[in-house]
């Protein structure tokens, strides 16, 4: 306690790290919200100049940025169907269809408190748990794990928002054959590259996400202008009230395990705990089929989870020196440029550091609480314009997000690609987050499995007798045979109707 | 036996012609690794044939509901046909314009083509009031750009085919100007 409040102190002691603080805070609040753009162009741009800075303000400007930017994407995934970021794409699922019901406050006003109440959680279970958990994370999770854990991940997946069984998997593994193309993760071989240059690294997730999502969406709304059926969003500003939030309070603490789990393991981190949770959610809610059509569990259950990454993300970061993504990964550079190795001695020589940072993630969390329902009582009135007009302003940000992620013109192509893909899709009952999910796990499936046949030597039995890997590949088939037999017996009772 | 639109017919047959033409791309790649006994072509080969089993998964549950079914054509391509001639066309304008604009983004640079390609966009979906039509995208267009290329120092794309290259430079030079 006596080191949190150092930590504090150290954050307001000077006018500079206050403005370190709010810069991180409001900077993450717009880039986070800003698709393509996102919180590591702003982490990116400011990495040189965090040489100039003390080590601590360089730190914490980093670790406010990271909460901040995974709450700022919620804001229009809700509002406009464009996550800001991957982790923020199943807030959309529920979030958006919130929106077209007249619902965007209660949506936003769920991510806000669920943003910063994941997000303090999370802080507060890194602040006493660091090191043990660290050595568990990293012990006993290795690509078996991860490999199962994917698996698990799709095997959910594939009942949520798709008109049929079928057609869930096919979603999924549409996705897991479109994160094949470029090199294979083992050797480096050419695939589906087609001698373009273009395609060696792969299809960029922020360009499909931007068709995928943004794009689609304009083109449905343009569908709906075309043949004279388009409505206007209602508008209200109501928040959820306290009774709706207690009625989920079960969904909240899940999502913070299953967040703060995810965000441990390196290289996983905030989107995969978004979809993991967003999956549990439709698994154990007594109003599944209601998922994808707007319910408040769904946005709870994503933006709780993401946001209780972040603060997890930090634990493989600071006691082992292992960045759990993009964003932890500059922070080793910051660390390095500051003649700091992260890893176990940071505690001890570098202790008051870590406090500034556990400190300032935790009054970061508050803020957003603070900022978020003031940034919704403006944002909201976006929805008053009628979609004709804000669908050039989507496009517009969409095409220069897609092509600010690697300068490329074929991202903008291979986005309205996606676009139209999606919109054919969607139009004939595929599910959307499926493909994305699967676009998304592919090649982190496909490594991790890789890894893990060499590590046991191809031995299935010692694969699948891994005591983690067994509960979790029964889970995820139990999960399937389950599907099976529920869309069987619909199917049965459909046909004799 | 029962009777599928031709929208489902459609579909099983494209999703088979996806696995059909992964697999064919695949003998490309399919190729050895030392050290890892699938090949760089295993985990791409299960899914493809994943995918063909539920797209016939899918066929065979489309036929059992249309057992006994009359025809229902509840499939897009069948709820399309209701709308005629002219919203097939104006769909298809719709669906091709950005294609068109991706396409000649490269030569053409974002500063010169994106005003035009928003304007199309809304006369498409059928805002045919002139001040509207020019006004709205050209304010928003002004607007992010300025966010972009002023204040955030995003680089787009200034076109290179000659004229535009000229024009493309010369707004940007103007919009850091300010």
């Amino acid at each position: 306690m006596e080191q949190f409040i150092a930590g504090a102190l150290t954050l307001v002691g000077s006018p500079l790290s206050v403005g370190i603080f709010f810069a991180g805070l409001i900077g993450g609040l717009l880039f986070g919200a800003i698709p393509g753009v996102s919180m590591l162009t702003l982490a990116a741009i400011f990495l040189p100049f965090s040489g100039l800075l003390s080590a601590s303000d360089a730190i914490m400007f980093y670790s406010v940025l990271y909460c901040s930017g995974t709450y700022g994407g919620a804001v229009t995934a809700i509002l406009f169907n464009i996550p800001g970021a991957p982790e923020n794409a199943p807030t959309a699922f529920d979030g958006y269809p919130m929106t077209q019901q007249g619902k965007a406050g209660k949506a936003i006003g769920a991510a806000v408190l669920c943003s910063a109440l994941g997000g303090t959680c999370s802080v507060i279970l890194m602040m006493l748990a660091t090191p043990l958990l660290a050595d568990i994370a990293i012990t006993h999770f290795g690509p078996p794990e991860i490999f199962a854990l994917v698996f698990f991940g799709i095997a959910v997946a594939s009942s949520v928002g798709a008109a049929t069984l079928w057609k869930g998997w096919l979603s999924i593994l549409l996705g897991l054959l479109l994160a094949t193309v470029g090199l294979d993760p083992v050797a480096g071989i050419e695939r589906y590259t087609f001698d373009f240059v273009y395609l060696l690294a792969g299809l960029h997730f922020i360009p499909v996400i931007l068709g995928f999502f943004a794009v689609a969406e304009v083109l449905v709304q343009a569908e709906r202008r075309v043949r004279g059926s388009y409505d206007m969003p209602k508008f209200v500003t109501s928040f959820p009230t306290l009774h709706e939030f207690w009625k989920l309070k079960v969904a909240v603490a899940r999502s913070v395990g299953l967040g703060f789990f995810s965000g441990i393991l390196p290289g996983v981190g905030a989107t995969l705990a978004a979809f993991l949770s967003y999956n549990e959610a439709v698994r154990w809610s007594k109003r599944s089929h209601n998922f994808g059509k707007g319910e408040l569990e769904g946005v709870v259950a994503s933006e709780t989870a993401n946001n209780a990454a972040t603060g997890a993300a930090m634990i493989p970061l600071l006691a082992l020196g292992l960045p759990g993504g993009a964003l932890t990964a500059m922070m080793v550079g910051v660390f390095q440029m500051h003649d700091i190795e992260p890893g176990p001695l940071v505690f001890v020589n570098s202790s008051e550091l870590v406090w500034v940072v556990f400190a300032a993630m935790f009054f970061a969390n508050i803020a957003i609480l603070v900022l978020g329902f003031l940034e919704t009582k403006t944002v909201l009135h976006l929805l008053r314009i009628p979609f004709q007009f804000l669908a050039p302003g989507i496009l517009l940000l969409a095409t220069i997000g897609a092509y600010a992620v690697r300068n490329l013109v074929m991202d903008v192509g291979v986005m309205f690609a996606a676009g139209i893909l999606a919109y054919l899709l969607r139009r004939t009952g595929y599910s959307i987050p499926g493909i994305v999910l699967g676009l998304i796990l592919g090649k982190l499936g496909e490594q991790n499995f890789a890894q893990a046949m060499q590590l046991v030597s191809y031995d299935v039995v010692t694969f699948v007798t891994r005591p983690i890997v067994g509960v979790l590949l029964f889970a995820g088939l139990a999960t399937i045979l389950t599907n099976v037999y529920r869309a069987l017996k619909d199917s049965r009772k459909e046909i004799e109707a | 036996m029962g009777r599928l639109s031709p929208g489902q017919w459609f579909e099983v047959g494209a999703w088979l012609a996806v696995a059909g033409a992964a697999y064919g791309f695949s003998l490309q790649f399919d190729r050895d690794i030392e050290m890892y006994r699938f090949g760089a072509a295993g985990w791409p080969r299960l899914i493809i044939l994943l995918i063909a089993l539920g797209a016939l998964g899918q066929f065979a549950q489309d036929l059992r509901k249309a057992q006994g079914e009359p025809l229902s054509g509840t499939g897009y391509f069948d709820r399309f046909s209701e709308h005629g001639g002219g919203f097939f066309l104006r769909m298809g304008l719709t669906l091709a314009l950005p294609v068109v604009y991706a396409g000649l983004l490269q030569g053409m640079g974002y500063y010169f083509l994106t005003p035009l390609f928003l304007i199309a966009y809304l006369y498409l979906t059928g805002e045919h009031r002139i001040k509207p039509l020019i006004l709205v995208p050209l304010f928003l267009y002004l607007v992010v750009t300025f966010i972009f290329t002023r204040l955030l120092y995003v680089g787009l794309p200034t076109g290179y085919w000659p004229g535009f290259y000229d024009f493309g430079t010369w707004f940007v030079v103007l919009v850091r100007g300010i």
